[in-house]
């Protein structure tokens, strides 16, 4: 009997310490709650995105839709793996699959499904193909071939389809010796072509839609069109001492590869964009005063129209412009297509742990 | 005799090589802490003198500092060894103990899960007083900094949250805790297996532990190799399900390896 006594101590012990880790660790999350004020209609697949970040706190995120509110950071293994099969699509499935053991990928996606290209160490470039959002073809091209060893060593702007065929940018070389170039992959993806494409001024950083590795859920589907919505940095040179660094100097406006002519040109000139989107065969872009700039990628015309007075926090998604405010009660979502406004909502601190975090909120919507 | 008397008896024989153990951890770390304390202070003095006050100090600073790793490294050592020592020191002497263990009218197994039980027990009270001890330690840590008026950065759970050894000792989530219990359930199970399978040997030569732990590794890598060979087949959530269903593997072969040696093949 008196040894039971050693087994209760230990086991009283094991209560005490791990039953107050089990209340630390079991502490209410956050809860919020999305309150539509009107067209409830927009909200109904839409689901906002809340970080919450702050120098001397863990960071969390959350998920809200108009039916519940979750975490969804520092989730446990099984619950991470059951919301990576929920988030992962079908047609994007066989594309991670593809890439495991991949150095790096670019995609994008079409009616079809994905298509894009991928690099296995400095060994190979793998094309891809995605039929009927199933089947997926793939191509090597051994990178003991220069050429291809200069698109594996190149930096990766992004991916487009030009008549059919999958064409990938690329910067080769740095500083000042850097090139942009274009690689175009026939149709049966079996053959390249490489180009310099000459710039008058900078380089290309991205094109537009295309999925970064892993990020295949980022970008919408894609249409051919004649003009291809790109970035454009050039270099800065700035003097630390005696030494010259070269920086990365985003230029301002918008841009795009013609497809025609085989040039980048300018679609707006000299003004800094909030952000853009391309939409079915627009560009969409915000300017710093609220107006919204249009141009149709087909034929590069351009109309303006005032979408907001002032400009806080603005982002496009899925062809919508959505503009967000911290306000007393909450963070206010106003939802703008076609230029007006179709619908505005509020995320609202649902328990007290969430209305401590409120100020430090940043909201997104997908 | 039944599991709990068995399990009350483990744990007696274990309770002062634990308690010493135990004193040990808080003796290293709260002197190390004392030692934090007294150091930053006078050099946060220095810094104030001179003008340059401008750094805040966390509790990460003091977990990651070499006395309080050392501390955790110490523990879980023991904890390895005695994993070992809970079988081999049966085994020691003319007449050995563990002859009348086995000849006790009992399941082999008891003894075996009486063990494994006691070495549970063991780590899960580590991890406990470890917990409790990390509180006071953080309470200490800001009573003095702030009443020294030193700036802090960070809170408890953001310190625990990016240590490397404590992130995986307390997750924050339970049910990562108990994956994590689990997996140290297994690697007890993997050196029973090796203690019985070495004792199992008729002729106990060097090549017996040698024998032993080939077994072991083979069981331990057929499902790494596995993953190698399936990696850039699976993804993530996939992956997931295979590396429950090896843990399950493991679990379930080092108890039957156990089994099998205790009952039919151990050599006294």
């Amino acid at each position: 009997m008196k040894r039971m006594w050693n087994v209760a101590a230990l086991g009283a012990v094991i209560v005490i310490g791990l039953g107050t880790f089990a209340v630390d660790a079991t502490e209410p999350k956050a809860e919020w709650a999305l309150d539509i004020s009107s067209n409830p209609s927009v909200w109904e697949d839409a689901v906002v995105e809340i970080g919450y970040s702050r120098e001397d706190d863990v960071e969390q995120r959350f998920e809200v839709t108009t039916e519940e509110s979750h975490i969804t950071s520092n989730l446990n293994y099984i619950a991470e793996g059951l919301r990576y099969r929920e988030r992962l699509n079908g047609d994007a499935r066989s594309i991670h699959r593809i890439m495991n053991g991949w150095t790096y990928a670019q995609s994008i996606r079409t009616e079809d499904g994905y298509i894009g290209v991928g690099q296995d160490g400095m060994k190979e470039l793998i094309v891809f193909k995605q039929e009927d959002g199933e089947k997926l073809s793939t191509f090597s091209f051994d990178a003991s071939d220069s050429k291809i060893y200069d698109i594996v060593n190149g930096v990766w702007a992004g991916a487009f389809l030009n008549d059919g065929q999958l064409n990938l940018i690329y910067r080769d070389g740095y500083d000042e010796n850097v090139k942009t170039m274009i690689a175009t992959f026939n149709e049966a993806m079996n053959e390249v072509t490489v180009k310099e494409l000459r710039m008058d001024i900078g380089f290309i950083t991205h094109v537009i839609n295309t999925n970064r590795f892993y990020a295949t859920d980022v970008s919408s589907q894609v249409t051919e069109t004649r003009y291809i919505s790109v970035g454009v940095s050039s270099y800065e040179v700035i003097r630390e001492g005696e030494e010259e660094i070269n920086v990365e100097d985003p230029d301002p406006g918008l841009f795009a590869y013609d497809t025609k002519t085989g040039k980048v040109v300018q679609l707006a000139e000299g003004q800094g964009f909030w952000d853009d989107t391309v939409s079915g065969h627009n560009l969409f872009a915000l300017n710093e005063d609220g107006e919204e700039v249009v141009i149709d990628l087909n034929t590069g015309k351009k109309t303006t129209r005032e979408v907001l007075d002032s400009v806080d926090h603005a982002f496009y998604e899925n062809g919508r412009l959505y503009q967000t405010r911290q306000a007393k009660d909450g963070v206010v979502i106003d939802v703008y297509e076609d230029g007006k406004q179709i619908s505005s909502a509020a995320i609202t601190p649902e328990n007290e742990e969430a209305r401590d975090m409120l100020k430090q909120i940043d909201v997104y919507v997908r | 005799m039944n599991l709990l008397k068995l399990l009350s008896w483990e744990v007696e024989r274990v309770t002062k090589p634990f308690l010493t153990l135990v004193a040990g951890l808080i003796v290293i770390q709260f002197g190390y802490l004392g030692y934090f304390l007294w150091d930053e202070t006078n050099f946060y003095e220095q810094l104030r003198r001179e003008g340059n006050a401008d750094y805040q100090l966390s509790f990460l600073n003091y977990l990651n500092g070499t006395p309080y790793l050392l501390s955790l490294g110490i523990a879980v050592a023991a904890m390895l060894l005695y994993s070992v020592w809970i079988w081999y020191r049966d085994f020691q002497g003319r007449g050995t103990f563990m002859m009348r263990l086995l000849t006790m009218p009992q399941k082999r197994m008891t003894l075996f899960f009486a063990k494994l039980a006691t070495i549970l027990m063991m780590t899960l009270g580590l991890f406990a007083i470890e917990w409790i001890a990390l509180k006071l330690q953080y309470i200490a840590f800001t009573s003095w900094f702030d009443g020294k008026m030193i700036p802090m950065g960070g809170s408890f759970e953001q310190a625990i949250s990016y240590h490397g050894m404590l992130m995986v000792m307390y997750p924050s989530s339970l049910i990562n805790f108990v994956i994590h219990q689990l997996i140290i359930t297994i690697a007890v199970l993997f050196i029973f297996a090796f203690v019985l399978i070495e004792r199992s040997f008729w002729q106990r030569t060097m090549w017996s532990p040698v024998l032993s732990l080939s077994i072991l590794v083979v069981i331990l890598t057929i499902p790494i190799l596995g993953y190698a060979f399936l990696s850039n087949r699976l993804i993530y959530d996939e992956t997931i399900v295979y590396v429950g269903m090896v843990l399950v593997v493991w679990a379930s072969v080092t108890i039957w390896l156990g089994r099998r040696f205790l009952q039919t093949k151990l050599n006294v």
